[in-house]
């Protein structure tokens, strides 16, 4: 506990994250009680301006924007949460079998590894997501199958080296079962340096599900920031006037701060595998 | 982000790897963001074998593998081009199963399906990517004109990153750990991690809907009978928005290559003996530290060729961009088999393109992955 | 104008050099006859009679090829091709004359045979579903003459003047006799055709076109000298920053506040009709339960608040649809069928009285089974969501529990051709001469019984468009009757009772249609005009060529440049 509060001080950057991550859980955990109406109700007319009863205005269905945005950092940190969980899964049980089987298992999960590596990313979720069907669920399955390969191979390069140093082989000697060995000797070691790795997969997925929920492959019932995005600038009218301010800008920036949140913690983390970082920041 | 963290890797010289927990060789993996890396198809190069074949083989088996996945998952889902084109098509059209039968027929959609993965297969080769199900044009002759706009857009955007990145992560890198570098580092590091689209978006509505400053969309005027210098500050206009949009995202890469390099040459023997020659400092920085810290920017260029495909395909939606992002997109989104294909197979081979030489210069210049 | 803003905004230097070569911007200039600037429509296909796409194609099309009879706005049709044209007293053809001296762009006469040609050849090609002029009902083409001829229909038919001699396009035999593909033929040559303009270039990916009039044209040189098709994203903005001459308002409505810019402009006109989209909610009676249950249905109508929604989502600018399907400005509406206002209340009443109780948690309704009563809304991605969460309010408001569900176009296709669904609410195009507020000809896609193609005469229509498991053999054959009914009053009282019927029954409800506007740079041209009807298969856009060509919004005379 000492040297994550010295690392807080250490990097502000890790400081700043934590406190943005935090805000937004606290919001979404309490999004009932910030929101003032329930995000699908319609509590307006349509396209009012932003006034007390509606903090930034109400949408072109007459439901108001603040609460739909309270509620959006529910669908954000939910995918945040569950495809991490899914990277997590696959990443790890990957990298462990691969670094500690070795020979030709480990070859074949590498090379599997290599080829989601070289994917065309984007191009292939734009195009299952288009024909699969809008919808939350996908968009998590597809984020975590393509975000699981770095964290496989991170998994596997810590194996290798717990392995090399002994601790593996000698527990084993001392007649330690395979599971016993990974839950006392590997986790914990890879814990810190998956940790990091998988905040920059919170934040990269939060970034992917609204994108595709930007470009209208998000499902435009569900209440999330990328779908505020598509449903303003479909609006001819977001074009004119200042209606971009209270619809537009809002969602983007949660979006913005969410994103930044978990890099400025996954940076935050990187300095203590890497001392040169905490000298720079 | 921690693509800078993949990136100090190339700045080694003055540390050993003295991290409690690591393999030198896979030191990369470890800094490299997950994320990020994936979602812009970034390989990580792999451990050192001596099997020379074995990545274009990797990459000709994905690539293969790709292109089935692409002609399959179209033809598993529910609706077909025929339903698209009735569906999208005129209420005066009789909608009956002759008709239907009839237009299969036309497109040849009534073959077995490994008929037509044959004809597919048979066509690529040969460099036929078919016709169009919409517009009845083949789809080489829609997408050529598209993927020059979308490789205008991309080297425009690596000449703008380029000049951002460059200077930034010189001055950065000498200054570094002063003020100014912590300044540029956290600028770089949350620039390329702003949503594209969402900036993109708001830029089109201020600078183009109510400003006015820049064109709504295309890549350029219509029937404009510039010509010449005029001809191409027209194109120059419509290309400024996005790919100020994609340099600013790109330059951050620049910057961290750039400074980390920077900061390896610090301690070099040469910078120590040119100030005592008394060379100025401004010389010293650029010419001499600069011009050496040059060499793993280039390496870095390949890798942006890959996440650029990703960038495109938001920017061209956002401004109405010609290119193969946007076609991959409509086409979609009429089930267009041969267009979506083409369009898939384009971005897929520039994308796998890209990431095999990356990884083969990484080989070339990183003697440990080639262990 | 945009690019003057680039100057201001911008170096002057460079922004100096664009404004010297800016000579090509839209206006008629110093008396000059007008260039036009106005929205090309992504993948339209090339302009040939049968590789255009869909309505705007249709309309580009138009600009090459000519028909025998046309609309001006009196919503009449003028000679065109045709110089006289008579329907026989048996009702089962017309006798064309063809005017003298009509050339093909290529230099050679236009005869009978090409246009006899021009219906062998739709009889005997595969065509593209884009295309919306293919005739229907011709039981051949009989040459009486050199430039006369007759036009026999299968059985009487009162759409056929518009349907067939005011929609398909005459096209040369000496050319399309050669060429086997239409679909595919994309050459020089599949463009000639009798039109008042020719293509004057095409720029494949950025989807802009340019037309050059003929002033060779048999009704002498068009009055518009140039028309230009450039895409844009948001037409209406692109007119107010000066990349358009003229630009329509979202078919789908608008409010008024994206129209504001241009009525309080003095730059502008605006010009509008009330023939937009319409946004019917479906029933699948062939799922049975509720859904046919004519009280659930009526209930539902009830409690469908359709002025709010009206007044919501485009500020009063659409009508409020009526039960019997055909909007209250339609010609063909019948004022006396019964209407079902918003009344919650009432639709509660109908809905205990059907025995849906609200016994389910929160007062959920549950079927008279005792299952809970809960049903999927399925709209297509191209429905603004907002009229969705709307419908959804208010079916929930009264009990019924709904799951909206978006999919795209294509899949609500494919269910609504297997009546795979609950419910859905899709959109009539309104460029298609059978939107709600075309040809009466409308209801047979909707409310006939057999699926298209199993009824003795085709019928036409989109699956999407269609009432699933409705069948009622009077509405069949009042169908049948009232395309036979040359006589209006007659033809008007047979659709007035097939409104009558389906209000009755309710199978779908017209949630509202739209009103279209079209707000044009004075400047440029200032001719538009909605036409009444539609023209060719019924386009219920402004973008009808006959004024350009005459600079005229009546008759056939060409206004003289001077005027302007």
């Amino acid at each position: 506990m000492r040297s994550f509060l010295s690392s807080l001080r250490h990097s502000p950057l890790l400081a700043i994250g934590i406190a943005i991550v935090m805000v937004l859980v606290v919001i979404a955990a309490l999004a009932p009680v910030i929101a003032p109406y329930d995000p699908i109700a319609i509590t307006g007319n349509s396209f009012e301006t932003p006034s007390s009863a509606h903090l930034l205005g109400t949408n072109d269905a007459g439901a108001d924007i603040f609460s739909r945005l309270v509620w959006g950092t529910r669908t954000s940190l939910a995918v945040a949460v569950f495809a991490t969980t899914l990277v997590l899964a696959i990443g790890v049980l990957v990298g462990l079998v691969a670094g500690l089987r070795g020979g030709i298992i480990d070859t074949l999960l590498m090379r599997l590894v290599d080829v989601f590596l070289a994917l065309p990313g984007l191009p292939l979720l734009i195009f299952v997501a288009a024909l699969v069907g809008p919808s939350l669920g996908v968009s998590i399955l597809m984020i975590g199958l393509a975000l699981w390969p770095q964290t496989a191979r991170i998994v596997r390069s810590q194996t290798l080296s717990l392995r090399t140093r002994g601790f593996v082989d000698s527990a084993r000697g001392f007649g330690a079962g395979p599971l016993y060995v990974i839950r006392r000797h590997l986790l914990p070691a890879l814990g810190p340096v998956v940790a990091s790795n998988l905040v920059f997969v919170a934040g990269a997925a939060v970034t992917i599900e609204a994108g595709l929920a930007f470009i209208g492959l998000g499902d435009p019932i569900a209440v999330g920031w990328g779908t505020m995005l598509n449903r303003a600038l479909e609006n001819p009218q977001i074009y004119l006037g200042s209606l971009w301010l209270w619809w537009l800008l809002p969602a983007g920036l949660a979006l913005t701060l969410a994103v930044l949140g978990f890099t400025f913690i996954g940076v935050g983390l990187e300095p203590r595998f890497n001392p040169r970082w905490s000298r720079s920041l | 982000m921690s693509k800078l963290a993949d990136l100090e890797t190339t700045d080694r010289g003055d540390q050993a790897s003295e991290s409690t927990i690591d393999v030198s060789g896979e030191r990369q993996a470890v800094a490299v963001d997950a994320g990020s890396a994936a979602w812009e198809g970034l390989p990580v190069p792999a451990k050192g074998r001596k099997r020379r074949w074995l990545p274009y083989a990797l990459y000709l088996g994905t690539l293969f593998v790709l292109v089935t996945f692409n002609f399959l998952l179209p033809r598993i889902m529910p609706g077909d081009p025929i339903d698209a084109l009735m569906a999208l098509g005129s209420p005066s059209f009789v909608q009956d199963d002759e008709t239907r039968a009839a237009l299969e027929e036309y497109y040849r959609l009534d073959a077995s399906l490994p008929e037509q993965y044959l004809t597919y297969l048979g066509g690529l080769v040969q460099g036929d990517l078919g016709v169009s199900i919409v517009s009845n044009t083949p789809v080489t002759e829609e997408l050529v004109p598209r993927i020059g706009w979308s490789f205008l857009l991309i080297i425009s955007s690596l000449a703008i990153s380029l000049i951002i990145g460059l200077p930034t992560g010189v001055h950065s890198g000498w200054k570094r750990g002063k003020g100014v570098d912590r300044g540029l580092l956290g600028f770089f590091l949350s620039v390329q991690n702003l949503p594209i689209f969402f900036v993109g978006s708001v830029v089109l509505v201020v600078f183009s809907a109510q400003m006015g400053w820049f064109p709504l969309g295309g890549a350029s005027t219509p029937f404009n009978e510039y010509g010449g210098v005029a001809q191409i500050l027209d194109v120059a206009h419509h290309l400024a928005l996005p790919a100020l949009l994609m340099g600013f995202e790109f330059a951050t890469f620049e910057y961290l290559v750039m400074r980390s390099s920077m900061v390896s040459e610090l301690g070099s023997d040469y910078l120590l003996s040119g100030r005592a020659k008394g060379l100025t400092e401004r010389r010293l920085k650029y010419r001499y530290a600069g011009r050496n810290a040059l060499l793993p920017v280039i390496t870095v260029i390949g890798l942006q060729f890959s996440l650029a495909v990703t960038s495109i395909i938001f920017v061209e939606r956002i401004f109405a961009y010609p290119g193969v992002g946007g076609y991959m997109f409509e086409a979609v989104g009429t089930r267009d088999y041969p267009a979506m294909q083409g369009a898939f197979l384009v971005l897929t081979i520039t994308v796998l393109t890209t990431n095999l030489f990356v990884e083969l210069l990484y080989r070339r210049v990183d003697p440990r992955t080639a262990r | 104008m945009k690019r003057r803003t680039f100057l201001q905004g911008l170096a002057g230097a460079s922004g100096a050099v664009l404004l010297g070569g800016c000579s090509s911007g839209g206006g008629a200039g110093a008396g000059g006859r007008p260039t036009v600037r106005v929205l090309s429509w992504t993948s339209l296909g090339y302009p040939s009679p049968f590789a255009y796409t869909a309505g705007p194609g249709y309309w580009r099309m138009s600009l090459l090829f000519d028909t025998l009879v046309w609309k001006d706005a009196t919503g009449q049709f003028l000679p065109w091709l045709a110089s006289a044209f008579v329907l026989a007293d048996d009702g089962l053809s017309y006798d064309v004359e063809l005017r003298p001296d009509l050339r093909w762009a290529d230099g050679r006469p236009v005869t009978a045979r090409d246009v006899a040609f021009t219906f062998e050849y739709y009889a005997t090609q595969t065509f593209t579903p884009f295309l919306i002029g293919v005739p229907r009902n011709v039981a051949g083409v009989e040459e009486t003459g050199e430039r006369r001829l007759r036009l026999r229909m299968e059985e009487p038919d009162a759409t056929f003047l518009q349907s067939v001699l005011g929609t398909v396009p005459i096209v040369p035999e000496h050319i399309w006799s050669q060429i086997s593909n239409p679909m595919a033929e994309m050459s020089p040559q599949a463009l000639i055709g009798t039109g008042p303009y020719r293509l004057n270039s095409r720029d494949e990916s950025g989807d802009a076109e340019s037309y050059v009039a003929r002033d060779d044209y048999f009704l002498g040189a068009p009055y518009v000298r140039r028309i230009e098709m450039v895409p844009a994203d948001n037409p209406l903005t692109a007119l107010a920053v000066g990349e358009l001459d003229a630009a329509g308002a979202s078919e789908a409505g608008e409010r008024d506040e994206v129209l504001e810019p241009f009525r309080s402009n003095d730059q502008f006109g605006v010009v509008s009709s009330d023939a937009g989209f319409g946004f019917p909610l479906f029933f699948n009676l062939r799922r049975g339960g509720a859904l046919a249950d004519l009280r659930f249905r009526r209930a539902c109508i009830h409690a469908l608040n359709r002025t709010d929604m009206v007044t919501r989502l485009l500020t009063g600018n659409g009508q409020v649809g009526s039960a019997g399907f055909l909007p209250p400005t339609h010609e063909f509406y019948n004022p006396d069928v019964a209407q079902y206002p918003y009344d919650p209340a009432e639709a509660e009443r109908l809905l205990d009285e059907g025995g849906y109780r609200r016994s389910g948690p929160g007062g959920a309704r549950t079927n008279p089974d005792g299952t809970p009563l809960r049903l999927t809304l399925n709209l297509p991605d191209v429905i603004p969501t907002a009229l969705a969460e709307l419908t959804a309010a208010n079916l929930r408001d009264v009990g019924i529990g709904i799951d909206l569900e978006v999919i795209d176009v294509i899949r609500l296709f494919g269910l609504k051709l297997n009546d795979n669904f609950d419910l859905a609410i899709t959109t009539f195009p309104g460029p298609s001469g059978i939107g709600p507020n075309g040809d009466p000809e409308i209801l047979r896609g909707v409310y006939h019984s057999l699926p298209a193609g199993q009824d003795p005469t085709p019928v036409t229509g989109n699956q999407l468009h269609k009432a699933a498991g409705y069948a009622n053999a009077e509405v069949d054959r009042l169908l049948a009757e009232q395309r036979a009914a040359y006589d209006i009053e007659e033809r008007k009282r047979l659709v007035g009772e097939i409104q009558q019927i389906v209000a009755e029954e309710v199978p779908t409800i017209m949630l509202y249609t739209t009103t279209l506007f079209f707000a044009y740079r004075k400047r440029a041209f200032d001719q538009w005009y909605y036409t009444p009807g539609g023209f060719g298969p019924g386009l219920p856009d402004v973008y009808n060529k006959h004024p350009y060509i005459t600079g005229r919004q009546t008759g056939l005379a060409i206004r003289d440049v001077q005027d302007s």
